[in-house]
């Protein structure tokens, strides 16, 4: 368990990094673990979906950052807000273990214990076969995030 | 002749895929076929010629939820077949991480996948709508057991910590402080849910089949003993293939399982009842009175109260992941030495599921030269097409849709993980 606060973000990346691009999620994560900032919070393989609820409670600000798969342009990067219904129409990878993203998520809304703010990073992937590595575009979108989130955190917390 | 076709794309609530097809005509049933049709996952041709230390963690990739009885099974057939004694501290550990995937693996179960069937609502997050302090509590306390594989095993799923002979690494006494409450806090949660499932209505049903399970000597069984029936059987690890055979059959790409002597044996059931049925003298204190409490015999025979002998194993695991922590002092030797040479060796351990059996070869320099695992859904495989058959003997007037939602459950009862056993469900009534 990380020993965040509560004012602290966390950031949560999910996918497969040996399925090539379904790894983004943690090769953004990974680069923010690797450059910590004041209030901000990593975790990567997490397990499976269920422990994704108790890993995000005691947050106020969960960033989670997947890869998508709906069609749109590799690199494409698109922000949802968990609470809403909208990223629910975006494909997100599924999960072969029990529940996915969306069905963990449901139930964190069901029981009523959602971080307040929750955002998902979904960024559109292209390759996804057995190997490591991201495609160009894939990659480029992720080292914009990455820049754009450390730079989120570059003035210490009060 | 007239006929009824009943087709359900997957059957929700289970790990895997496969179907059903149920042949009822002029009113007898005819057949029940339990067919697995995941493709044959090759695991024990990918193990030859690869090195003994490998083993664990490829086999531990078999299965995302009982991880750890495969590399369990695998690091006890391959010390016996290198001649590995490991120390009684790292056999408690071993116990200990064995704890944390039963913890996970039946409150999975009992919350998500089997709970919903006895409040008439579809699934997990239907019942979190309905009972969430049932589901709060359940995601804690499987949090807990996911927390004992983390530590212990380096991550949650597919752990990479085990290793022939030990450990690759042992954590310090302080690495399990957060887990201590956290259990104390689960061994009270667990009781308070066996009592809770106690008080549910179990549909009235039994079978007879001949139950299996290791036996230890002293302790409920998790890595290795002799292995002991319901009907007074008692046999080594060693001896298991001169009692029990695999072999095929046309509608399944996961092997069944028969006691080799007896063609027309009963089938063979693994799993809690087998186990509470063997080893009901062997729980822990409070897991023996939890179980009189709620009035979990040892001579269960309804497979729809597996329900309550996860629960009574969720209390012991919790119990005795506390002994062990209580009494943990950091081993000074994470694994016993481990020296190549030519031997055959084989392992048992109890999966969530039922007793799982490794048997290998290794060869001077360790290279793996042969590898059967038997995992305990296949073994099951019969005893559930067995329960079905009862079942749909009895309710053979009920309407289809009636028929299909009590199939579902009787399968569920066995928890059978398909992607271990080979995946589920399609379920197809023909009614002539």
């Amino acid at each position: 368990m990380a020993n965040a606060t509560g004012h602290d973000t966390l950031y949560i990346g999910l996918g497969n990094p040996y399925r090539q691009d379904d790894g983004v999620g943690t090769y953004v994560v990974r680069a923010l673990a690797a450059d910590p900032r004041p209030g901000m919070q990593t975790a990567i393989d997490i397990g499976d979906s269920l422990q994704l609820l108790s890993r995000m409670q005691g947050y106020r600000s969960v960033m989670l950052i997947d890869a998508m798969k709906a069609g749109t342009s590799p690199g494409l990067l698109q922000r949802f807000d968990g609470h809403g219904n909208r990223w629910r129409d975006a494909a997100f990878a599924v999960s072969s273990h029990v529940l996915g993203l969306g069905e963990a998520i449901d139930l964190g809304r069901r029981l009523q214990n959602l971080p307040p703010d929750l955002t998902i990073l979904g960024i559109e992937g292209q390759q996804f076969d057995f190997g490591i590595g991201l495609s160009p575009a894939v990659r480029a979108c992720a080292d914009t995030l990455i820049s754009e989130l450390t730079a989120r955190h570059s003035v210490p917390a009060a | 002749m007239s006929t009824r076709r009943i087709e359900v794309n997957s059957i929700a609530r289970l790990e895997g895929e496969g179907s059903l097809k149920v042949r009822i005509e002029d009113g007898m049933l005819r057949t029940v076929q339990l067919n697995i049709f995941e493709p044959p996952r090759l695991f024990e041709a990918l193990l030859r010629g690869r090195h003994f230390q490998e083993v664990p963690d490829i086999t531990a990739r078999i299965c995302g939820i009982c991880p750890i009885a495969y590399q369990m099974s695998s690091v006890l057939a391959l010390e016996s077949a290198l001649g590995v004694d490991v120390a009684p501290e790292l056999h408690d550990l071993r116990r200990l991480i064995y704890c944390g995937e039963w913890i996970e693996s039946h409150v999975l179960h009992i919350a998500m996948l089997h709970l919903p069937d006895f409040f008439g609502v579809p699934d997990g997050l239907s019942l979190a709508e309905a009972h969430p302090e049932i589901v709060q509590n359940a995601l804690r306390l499987k949090a807990a057991g996911n927390q004992l594989l983390r530590v212990l095993g380096g991550r949650e799923i597919h752990p990479v910590n085990v290793c022939v002979g030990g450990f690759y690494k042992v954590p310090p006494r302080s690495a399990f402080d957060p887990l201590r409450d956290e259990l104390a806090w689960g061994l009270d949660t667990a009781r308070e849910l066996l009592t809770f499932a106690s008080s549910l209505d179990f549909p009235v049903f039994t079978n007879d089949w001949e139950l299996l399970a290791l036996q230890p000597a002293t302790e409920y069984p998790f890595n290795g003993g002799p292995l002991a029936t319901s009907t007074g059987l008692h046999f080594s690890v060693e001896e298991y293939d001169q009692h029990l055979m695999e072999f095929q059959v046309p509608h399944s790409t996961a092997l069944h399982s028969r006691r080799r002597t007896a063609e027309n044996a009963a089938p063979l059931q693994l799993g809690p009842l087998a186990r509470l049925r063997l080893n009901h003298d062997r729980l822990t204190p409070q897991a023996r009175q939890a179980a009189d409490a709620a009035g979990v015999r040892p001579d269960e025979n309804n497979p729809f109260r597996s329900l309550l002998a996860r629960a009574v194993e969720v209390v012991f695991a919790c119990e005795e992941a506390l002994r062990i922590l209580d009494d943990y002092r950091m081993p000074k030797v994470p694994r016993a030495t481990v020296t190549p040479r030519t031997g055959e060796g084989f392992g048992a351990s109890e999966a969530p599921r039922g007793t799982c059996h490794h048997h290998y070869g290794v060869d001077e320099n360790g290279l793996i030269t042969s590898a059967r695992i038997v995992p305990p859904t296949a073994v099951n495989q019969t005893a559930i097409e067995s329960d079905l058959h009862r079942y749909l003997s009895q309710n053979l007037d009920a309407d289809d849709e009636t028929l299909r939602h009590g199939c579902e459950r009787v399968i569920r009862n066995y928890d059978p993980c398909i992607s271990c056993s080979v995946h589920f469900l399609e379920l197809d009534i023909q009614r002539g």
